[in-house]
């Protein structure tokens, strides 16, 4: 790119500036630096011209566990200019399937809060969150990328070092921005494995493969309209104990209410030994829907 | 999340944890309920140490019977800040719940803005 420069002298001269007026000098004129046709700055890009990648970012999946079953939030990451309307994201997360009845929740971005109920504000920045498959697209509503996607009700964490988040961003109709095409700077659901070898990237974001642990459910009662309970006969199979140090997170089937019942909760007891009386009453809670 | 038991079951061991207050529902396929054990101390990386699945047991049904039919009903008094009573009038199902005996109920709920019976 080829510039010239002149310039003028802003107290004696109009709003604008010219080149004819720069190059009238005195003390009546407003010439400061006058225009010279020959005098020019050549401007030369230097090295590559830089690009800016689709991405997620802030992303969790509790319990961060491979196998386990809970919920995946995140959150769009350097999009393109979005049109509301008229714009749409969509998110490949490869190896990981999210099942039939996985269902997508559209929070307003909080530092304070990860959408736990009672301090979930949804957001209308989303017309429509569609799951198929491996993908999950994003129909904007407004310019606005300030929310947080979660994911509830999904099939199991298949965390892989493999794994790779890709996507893209279209307006119009039209592909604008995708992700990265080095596989190295997408975002990965890595394992320890990974993260052991690159500790400084992963923010100490990885997921571990739990023990295979043994249950049993019960219900008390079955029929619809019947408030009732369920209970649970856990076999403890690692090295460590079940006491007062631990929690115990409980996942349900979607056709349950999304809050359990009971105004999301319930009340929860420890039998004895022998299943014969209730032990200990203790606190518990639902962390989100299911 | 349901916080631990203070008596410790170590590996090997069973516990049973009872949950009341769960809305039974029926279904026409099973789900999977899953169970997660998870220690205090890391709650910071948001894994669990151990995780069970259960595939959910024999479906249940529409448990209700038909609802009555209310056919009138009558406030004798509507003046503000008095009481009243309510005569309700009302017919039984045709076909389930046909007679009335000791061990039926009939709820009433009021509206909002009536602040006690």
């Amino acid at each position: 790119m080829t510039a010239t420069c002149f310039a003028c002298d802003a107290n004696t001269g109009s709003s604008d500036c010219t080149k004819e007026e720069s190059a009238t000098a005195g003390n009546t004129g407003q010439g400061v630096v006058s225009y010279a046709v020959a005098a020019t700055v050549t401007y030369s890009q230097d090295g590559t011209a830089g690009t800016t990648d689709l991405s997620i970012k802030d992303v969790a999946y509790v319990p961060n566990s491979k196998n386990a079953r809970g919920r995946l939030s995140f959150k769009a990451k350097d999009t393109a200019t979005i049109y509301g309307g008229q714009t749409t994201v969509a998110y490949v997360f490869g190896g990981q399937t999210f099942g039939t009845d996985a269902r997508c929740q559209i929070w307003n971005e909080d530092t304070d809060m990860r959408g736990f109920p009672g301090m979930t504000m949804m957001s209308d920045r989303v017309t429509n969150c569609v799951i198929a498959g491996q993908t999950i697209t994003l129909s904007f509503a407004s310019n606005k990328a300030d929310f947080y996607v979660g994911v509830v009700a999904m099939d199991a964490w298949l965390a892989s070092d493999t794994n790779k988040v890709t996507g893209t961003q279209s307006n119009f109709g039209g592909s604008v921005r995708t992700t990265t095409s080095t596989a190295d700077d997408q975002y990965q659901m890595v394992t320890a494995t990974a993260y052991g070898a690159n500790k400084s990237k992963m923010k100490g974001v990885y997921s571990n493969t739990p023990t295979v642990g043994e249950i049993e459910v019960t219900r008390s009662l079955t029929n619809v309209m019947d408030l009732g309970m369920i209970q649970y006969k856990i076999t403890v199979k690692g090295t460590y104990s079940l006491d007062g140090d631990s929690y115990v997170m409980l996942t349900f089937p979607t056709y349950y209410n999304p809050g359990v019942g009971n105004m999301g909760m319930p009340r929860c007891v420890w039998r004895d030994a022998e299943n014969a009386a209730d032990a200990e009453t203790v606190f518990c809670c639902s962390c989100w829907d299911w | 999340m349901v916080a631990g038991p203070k008596t410790a079951v170590a590996t090997a061991g069973i516990a049973y944890l009872r949950v009341f207050g769960v809305a039974m529902n029926a279904f026409s396929t099973a789900g999977t309920f899953g169970v997660g054990i998870k220690n205090q101390t890391s709650m910071g990386n948001l894994q669990v140490n151990e995780w069970a699945e259960a595939t959910d047991g024999t479906s249940g049904a529409w448990g209700g019977v038909l609802p009555i039919d209310v056919t009138n009903m009558v406030v004798q008094n509507s003046a503000m800040r008095s009481s009243t009573s309510i005569t309700i009038d009302f017919t039984l199902p045709a076909t389930t719940g046909t007679v009335t005996e000791g061990a039926d109920f009939v709820a009433l709920q009021l509206p909002w803005g009536v602040p006690t019976w």
